[in-house]
């Protein structure tokens, strides 16, 4: 479903060269969660970036449902829906017509808008805000909202880039259990995150960056024989403090 | 459980529209835009008004002191002061006599006989200033109205009082208000001594109506000094309701234009919308429409807000002549609004697309809002007329435009000049957004510091980075100010004085032009044969050059005189009129230098040192981060802009011809990989302009060579032009050289 290969990116700012992200590669397939995990400034975000076309790799290609973002990358976007750490609200429109907007964007028809809406409502709990300004709602209530939004038009591959930034232990959980439930619904998730210990309870494979770098590529068990740690919160730490 | 999910397949296309009414919903709920929206023409109008009225009117009890207005009037008549006075002494009389006969009948008791268009009484018609010119010249009497000494002259042929009227009048007047105001009343109070007096002959006898005076037609004229500085001067409220207008135009598309942009990128929703399948420049129209419907709508409620201001505290009369404020006259100002709107958000969104916050954005409008107030004041001036570069400079033209609509004195050919070069303006501003907006580079790039442009590279380098170039020329633009400046101040009263200025501006020339780029190359340890493009390029280059340096000067004549007759033939003759008379005496001196300084300080060194600078640092830097399209157009309208600026004054008529000559000059250099051809055009480009006028009393001694006030004949310009196309042809064909290309690719794929 989602194929990686050697994805490179570097910026250039005067003089100073960061090489973002070196030649990374990993897979994941539908009905998986693919945790992409790493310290700040790892290439966590310039990676899901260039998977969505938004910024073209140096080198290398990401290709979502046989389709290479480099080559169409509206093809790409129309199969993904993306929440990001940085995604905010438009602060004078209501929950619901920034939602329906969307819909718009996607070209679904009202009814198939109205439906969707009414059952994200539910699942993520909006209906309470959803005729609320966004510019009146909390941190956990935007960022359920952009969920809403990149699910709206029903895509089968989510990239979800610190979605629960900002978000209190509660509001997390929320977005854990949907993420749950997105997983045995069939769709191929890339997920960045801090929470190393929710994630590891519904990723099925997780990559560790670190500068720009892919670490370790696997399942649990395998970066556990390969790292010879029992948790992610043991690995990231030796990943970043090596012993 | 596991099932494959497919993606939602759209029923339906995507419609811009929708995400520019979202955009537009959006925006009419900030509270900020409705401010600028509602609340300026509902309380700032009633206010300035309140101040423009008291102030006038104060203005004018301070001019006028309760006394009434009075026009000064010069006549003239080539029969001779006697027939002057025979034509006017009766009518004179005619008219105190048709004076005192009204008020008599009115039962008024008062001096007063008329009131002009702004309700300022009129004295009496013997009371206004007469001033009689003997039989010298008539070119006295156009003189005295040009200098603003008399308000209007006329022009009196004595006619046959036994079967006709006493004589035939005609006026020459200048553009400004009041001499237009002094030839209406003048005309009025004529037509209306004429209604008087057949009114009373029918009466008396039956007899057939005959006006005592008849019109021949008006004569306009050039203003030397500007409307007269007799007393109460009319002001012209025509050119200030545009202005205003336009303003507050732009103040309305500020706003939405930096929050659409800037302030959607700092509020993270631009990547999210970027992040969905819509075409980038779907998005870009999608916010232009929203900028522009603010705008148009901040337009229309300034313009109702105004319209009922002037007409609530009776502003109108303070416009000149046949000037009216009708719903027909705010429809087509309407218009010019839009259209101006469409220009300017387009502006707007091409400069705030680059910004990555609110403020970023503010401090980049900033100059631009301050620049524009440039062209706003300059269109204030009173007999500016819209021709010639005036009805293609952007902002002034609509202004100018509008000031015409309101005065009902618009020319058609200039009129449709500035709007088409308004609309080609915003077309251009709308693409150059449209490659912008949302790219990634835009979108996620750093704010760099000001530390990084003056860094050194580690090692040697064979290209040099564009943002040296970009600094090297904003650096240049001020030392050429201060050159221009210095060199204005040097004397040319003899030809040793001109020697001396013409190699001052030759070191100038070298100082800004080539010692500045070769300082910030070196710096930037470039290689400099690389950077400026001094390698020795095929011959057939050369050749090209050399062709197109000997062909290029008819075109770029012709395109002169074809500019300058956009504006009427009248303004045109005017103006090779005065371009003679100021260079005639200049060219006299100059033809006492020893022509070698000629051809090295005017043709030689500008064409090196300029194509160093412009096609070596500028161009070639910028087509290593963009396109060679790019590159040379940037560099032919910088090139235009540095020759605007000549001594001292801006002379907006060498822009577009200069420009032109600079994309040539560009596409030669890009073709060759090398300046040498384009320094080998430009010298003999500038050699043939400047020996033809260096020369020309000797060359007019053939039957075959134009005189300075004819246009370029015909044959030249076939001639030259088919050899040029031949030129270009050739050069059209050439390949690009690969290494150059190759390297162009790998610089941009970096």
């Amino acid at each position: 479903m989602i194929s990686i290969q050697n994805l490179s990116k570097t910026y250039r700012t005067g003089k100073v060269r960061v090489e973002a992200v070196r030649s990374v590669s990993f897979s994941a397939q539908a009905g998986e969660v693919y945790g992409l995990l790493g310290p700040n400034g790892a290439g966590k975000t310039t990676t899901m970036r260039m998977i969505l076309g938004l910024l073209p790799p140096d080198e290398g290609w990401a290709e979502i449902g046989g389709i290479r973002s480099d080559v169409d990358a509206d093809g790409v976007k129309r199969q993904v829906g993306f929440v990001s750490a940085s995604a905010g609200v438009y602060q004078w429109l209501t929950a619901r017509e920034m939602l329906t907007f969307f819909g718009d964007i996607y070209s679904m028809p009202s009814a198939l808008i109205d439906e969707r809406l009414d059952e994200l409502a539910e699942l993520l709990q909006l209906t309470e805000f959803l005729d609320q300004r966004c510019s009146t709602l909390s941190t956990g209530q935007r960022q359920r909202i952009n969920l809403a939004r990149a699910l709206l038009h029903d895509p089968p591959v989510m990239l979800l880039d610190e979605p629960t930034l900002g978000l209190d232990v509660v509001g997390s959980q929320v977005i854990f259990n949907y993420i749950d439930l997105l997983k045995s619904q069939g769709k191929a998730i890339i997920m960045c995150t801090h929470r190393l210990e929710q994630a590891q309870g519904v990723c099925s494979r997780f990559g560790l960056l670190h500068r720009g770098e892919m670490i370790h590529d696997g399942n649990l068990a395998e970066l556990q024989q390969e790292t010879g740690r029992e948790n992610l919160v043991d690995m990231f730490i030796n990943l970043l403090n090596p012993a | 459980m596991n099932q494959q999910p497919t993606s939602y397949n759209p029923v339906r296309p995507f419609s811009w529209w929708r995400l520019a009414s979202k955009e537009l919903r959006e925006t009419l709920r900030d509270r900020r835009t409705i401010i600028t929206l509602v609340l300026m023409p509902l309380l700032v109008y009633p206010i300035l008004s309140l101040i423009f009225r008291t102030f006038l009117l104060s203005n004018a009890e301070a001019l006028g002191a309760g006394q009434p207005l009075q026009y000064s009037i010069v006549c003239f008549s080539e029969n001779g002061s006697q027939a002057l006075a025979n034509v006017l002494g009766p009518v004179g009389a005619r008219m105190t006599q048709m004076d005192d006969q009204i008020r008599k009948e009115n039962g008024q008791d008062n001096n007063v006989t008329a009131f002009s268009r702004s309700n300022v009484p009129l004295a009496r018609f013997h009371e206004h200033q007469w001033q009689f010119l003997d039989d010298k010249s008539k070119a006295e009497m156009i003189s005295v109205v040009e200098s603003g000494q008399a308000d209007v002259g006329l022009v009196v042929t004595p006619g046959s009082p036994q079967t006709g009227p006493l004589g035939t009048v005609q006026m020459f007047t200048r553009p400004d208000g009041r001499s237009q105001d002094a030839a209406n009343y003048l005309r009025g109070r004529l037509n209306e001594l004429t209604a008087y007096q057949n009114a009373q002959q029918l009466a008396r006898a039956g007899l057939a109506p005959r006006p005592m005076l008849e019109f021949d037609n008006d004569v306009l004229m050039d203003s030397i000094s500007g409307p007269s500085n007799s007393k109460a001067k009319s002001f012209s409220l025509a050119s200030l309701v545009p202005l205003i207008l336009v303003l507050m135009t732009i103040t309305g598309a500020v706003y939405p234009a930096i929050d659409l942009t800037a302030g959607e990128r700092e509020r993270g929703t631009l990547e999210t919308l970027m992040a969905a399948p819509i075409p980038r420049a779907s998005i870009l129209m999608s916010k232009f429409v929203a900028v522009l419907s603010v705008a148009v709508m901040t337009a229309m409620l300034n313009l109702v807000g105004m319209a009922a201001t002037i007409w609530t505290f009776q502003l109108d009369q303070f416009l000149p002549g046949d000037a009216s404020f009708t719903t027909l006259t705010m429809a087509k100002v309407l218009g010019l609004l839009v259209l101006f709107a469409a220009f300017f958000s387009a502006v707007l969104l091409a400069v705030t697309s680059y910004a990555k916050s609110f403020k970023e954005a503010q401090a980049y409008l900033v100059p631009i809002i301050l620049l524009s107030l440039g062209p706003g004041l300059m269109a204030m001036f009173p007999g500016l007329e819209l021709a010639g570069t005036l009805a293609i400079t952007p902002m002034m033209n609509i202004l100018l435009l509008a000031r015409d609509v309101i005065e009902n004195t618009v020319q058609v050919v200039p009129a449709l000049v500035a709007i088409s070069s308004t609309a080609l303006y915003a077309g251009v501003a709308i693409w150059v957004a449209a490659r912008t907006f949302g790219s990634s580079s835009m979108l996620y790039s750093n704010q760099g510091s000001v530390s990084e442009l003056f860094q050194r590279p580690d090692g040697i380098s064979r290209t040099l980075q564009p943002a040296a170039a970009l600094g090297c020329m904003a650096l240049l633009f001020p030392v050429n100010f201060v050159m221009i400046g210095v060199l204005g101040r040097l004397s040319t009263d003899t030809s040793a004085d001109l020697a001396a200025r013409f190699t001052i501006m030759g070191a100038f020339t070298v100082l800004a032009f080539v010692a500045i780029p070769y300082l910030i190359a070196s710096h930037q340890r470039a290689n400099l044969s690389e950077v400026f493009g001094l390698k020795m390029p095929r011959y057939v280059y050369l050749a090209i050059g050399l062709v197109l340096g000997l062909t290029l000067w008819p075109l770029v004549a012709s395109l002169i005189e074809f500019y300058g007759r956009l504006g009427g033939e009248a303004a045109h003759a005017a103006w090779q009129k005065s371009l003679v008379a100021e260079t005639s005496d200049l060219i006299g001196k100059i033809r006492k230098v020893s022509p070698v300084t000629i051809a090295i300080f005017l043709s030689l060194v500008p064409a090196f040192c300029e194509e160093f600078f412009f096609r070596g640092m500028l161009m070639r830097s910028l087509s290593r981060w963009r396109a060679a399209t790019f590159a040379i157009a940037f560099s032919a309208v910088v090139f235009g802009l540095f020759h605007v600026l000549s001594n001292s004054v801006i002379a907006l008529d060498r822009l577009l011809p200069t420009t032109m000559v600079g994309l040539v000059l560009g596409y030669l250099a890009w073709k060759s990989d090398s300046i040498l051809p384009g320094v080998i055009l430009h010298s003999f480009h500038n050699a043939v302009v400047v020996f033809l006028g260096y020369y020309q009393p000797r060359l007019q001694k053939f039957e075959w060579f134009p005189d300075e006030s004819q246009s370029m004949p015909w044959t030249w310009v076939a001639v030259s032009g088919g050899c040029a196309a031949i030129a270009m042809l050739l050069l059209f064909r050439m390949k690009v050289d690969s290494g150059q290309e190759d390297e162009r690719k790998l610089e941009v794929s970096r």
